[in-house]
């Protein structure tokens, strides 16, 4: 081997050790990660049911002066988030609701609908005509608020029983004569919002 | 001095040698002991009321933890329902992942009335219905379980399985 050949020979192999050495200084460096899983986003929910099956709490006719109905319905709130829930009416009445007193009390027990047997009242919500709570109570904004208990929200699987009593009023306006008064088909509604 | 580095020799060899059985008791006296086995699974049932069916008892309502091949778990609520019709009910499971669709086996009975029987991923689908008078209650009883000789698919799984109770009109009949 000439002195030639020698010297590029050694050239190559300090070239092959210099890569070497700065292949290993880069592909060696310390590394290091830490990972976080199991991320999630779940949205709460709102859910508010009743009892009532579809079928009215009430639908009575030829009531005389002072003679009552009564009805209990059961409102349970399933959804996963505190929420208010308020009592209102959107629909209108016929004049004869302007005789007829209404009561609504808030309570506990297992009625079945629309019976109040095993209702046991906490408290009374609305005392007025019925005229009046049609509209007086005809949104969210003005609907009657209740809990259960001493209760500030309604929490998943709370429920509260509503006691109505409707009584016809001793007056001589509420008699149609030739053709009954009514009221008409009405609703009540229960509205739950998250607080 | 011939026999006097021959002795240096063997007493370099015997602590040498001792050196090497000190470390081996101390390493095997300070291991961390084997664990039990395998982890069980932990799981939790729940069940919420309906605005028709009352429940006496609602929200978690039977839980197990380490549960493994063989052993099981139970619990128990009574359906009310509390409207003024006849309801046919079902019952369907929504676990959170499908990690014990397979292995867990759950029984399901209203009042002696068998329901369902199978993993749990098929109790995602509705069970059979069990009807209810107004005004009547029922228990409703779920047994669920590990198979005996099961390997693989529990170990570690935590599992949280809400029941979903719905029930529809049976028109016509109270």
């Amino acid at each position: 081997m000439t002195g030639r050949s020698r010297k590029i020979l050694l050239t190559l192999l300090l070239v092959g050790a210099a890569s070497a050495l700065a292949g290993f200084g880069t592909f060696s460096a310390f590394s290091s990660t830490t990972t976080n899983s199991g991320n999630q986003f779940d949205a709460g929910t709102v859910h508010l049911t009743d009892n009532d099956a579809g079928a009215a709490m009430y639908n009575v006719s030829n009531r005389k002066p002072g003679q009552s109905t009564q009805s209990c319905i059961k409102v349970t709130y399933g959804g996963t988030l505190p929420a208010d829930v308020k009592l209102y009416t959107t629909s209108s009445v016929g004049p004869v609701a302007d005789y007829i007193d209404l009561t609504v009390e808030k309570g506990s027990g297992n009625p079945t609908f629309p019976g109040c047997t095993g209702f046991t009242p906490e408290s009374t919500i609305y005392t007025g005509e019925l005229d009046d709570f049609t509209t007086a109570k005809n949104s969210y904004a003005n609907g009657i608020a209740a809990f259960p208990g001493a209760q500030t929200a309604w929490n998943q699987n709370d429920t509260l029983v509503y006691r109505f009593t409707l009584t016809l009023q001793d007056d001589n306006n509420a008699n149609g004569g030739a053709t009954p008064l009514s009221t008409g088909s009405h609703a009540f509604t229960w509205e739950a919002r998250n607080q | 001095m011939e026999r006097g580095n021959r002795i240096e020799a063997y007493v370099r060899r015997a602590g040498v040698a001792a050196g090497i059985a000190l470390v081996a008791v101390l390493v095997l006296a300070f291991r961390v002991p084997d664990g039990r086995g395998t982890l069980g699974a932990d799981v939790i049932m729940s069940i919420s009321p309906t605005g028709e069916l009352g429940l006496s008892k609602s929200g978690p309502f039977m839980s197990v933890t380490g549960l493994r091949p063989g052993g099981s778990f139970r619990g128990e609520t009574t359906v009310h329902n509390q409207t003024g019709k006849r309801l046919a009910i079902h019952l369907r499971a929504l676990p959170d992942s499908r990690d014990l669709d397979r292995v867990l086996q759950v029984d399901v009975t209203a009042g002696g009335t068998p329901l369902f029987r199978g993993p749990l991923g098929g109790l995602r689908g509705r069970t059979r219905a069990f009807e209810l008078a107004s005004g009547e209650r029922r228990p409703l009883r779920v047994r669920a379980f590990l198979p005996r000789g099961l390997k693989r698919g529990y170990a570690g799984r935590i599992e949280s399985v809400p029941l979903e109770l719905s029930s529809t009109v049976e028109a016509g009949r109270a």
